[in-house]
């Protein structure tokens, strides 16, 4: 082997090393763009979804027609979907939403039920607080409404094409008589073809 | 012959100063969007809410059409962040009828905004 074979085998291995060291290339995108890579549930639906609901549920008489911000909670959203979809998300997100509206005030959900008793114990059980700044229990208020509702798909596949087909059902439901009190559902339909 | 022309001018200004905004002064065209037609907009207040109704009608190729609503309040503030766009699917030559509901009470106005996504 001569020194040329010897120097050209060194710059063959720098480059592949150097090849092998570089990473992907990372940009930033816009959070609320159409996103299309494939016909999964994705980050448009879950948007879409939020939007609408939020929206009908804001023009419902159950919210506008109140005097007060009437106080709603959180119940489960069924994923009926053969796909794993994080319910809680969608309705966090409706939730921040109809927040930001002002025009509902939410009580803690059954979910985050144990953090608030906990809370309660924690400071009315510990002897370590101030008695004028604790926070007595038996004040907590009930809501008037809860949301509830679930999530559907029917896919259908061929060779070449992927149709998906989503049904989002959400109810606002009275909590002291049960009445359903504003129901709506968003529909999308995704195809993805070869 | 000057009294008539000072109604006139007059006129024109209060004309000029009572207008509304058009239809295209109230949409913003993003991307390749230029052969997308806004053929009706209206708006009004439905249970405290300002509710939005736009047609479009597609006219190119592509019905790969995206759009989001912005919502403006006192002194032209946007009333919250930007909407995410939302894909609807028009044909070619299909017109639909799009509906945007405000996310606040305290939205007065509104832009339509249209793109395109691949």
């Amino acid at each position: 082997m001569n020194t040329k074979t010897i120097r050209l085998s060194a710059i063959a291995l720098s480059v592949a090393a150097l090849a092998a060291c570089s990473g992907p290339q990372v940009r930033y995108g816009d959070a609320k763009a159409v996103e299309t890579v494939n016909a999964n549930y994705g980050s448009t639906d879950l948007q879409m979804i939020a939007e609408a609901m939020t929206r009908s549920l804001l023009q419902s008489k159950a919210i506008s027609g109140s005097k007060d911000a009437p106080i709603v909670t959180l119940a489960d959203v069924k994923n009926k979907t053969s796909e794993y979809i994080d319910t809680r998300v969608i309705t966090d997100k409706i939730r921040t939403q109809l927040m930001k509206s002002g025009q509902v005030r939410f009580a803690v959900s059954v979910s985050e039920m144990q953090n608030q008793t906990e809370e309660l114990k924690r400071q009315n059980q510990s002897g370590l607080y101030k008695n004028s700044t604790i926070a007595k229990t038996g004040n907590m208020q009930g809501a008037q409404y809860r949301i509830e509702g679930s999530i559907a798909s029917i896919v259908k596949n061929t060779k070449d094409v992927k149709d998906v087909y989503y049904v989002f059902n959400l109810n606002l439901i009275n909590n002291e008589s049960g009445l359903l009190e504003w129901a709506d559902e968003k529909e999308i339909r995704k195809t993805a073809t070869r | 012959m000057k009294k008539y022309l000072a109604i006139l001018m007059t006129a024109l200004a209060l004309v000029a100063c009572s207008s509304t905004p058009s239809m295209k002064d109230m949409t913003v065209r993003m991307g390749d969007a230029d052969s997308i037609q806004i053929t009706d907009m209206r708006s009004l207040m439905r249970n405290g809410v300002l509710t939005a109704q736009v047609t479009i009608q597609n006219d190119s190729k592509s019905n790969l059409v995206s759009y989001r609503f912005k919502w403006i309040g006192k002194n032209g503030m946007a009333v919250t962040d930007e909407e995410p766009w939302k894909p609807v699917t028009v044909g070619k030559g299909q017109s639909t009828v799009i509906m945007g509901i405000a996310p606040t009470p305290d939205a007065t106005d509104f832009r339509f905004e249209l793109n395109q996504y691949k």
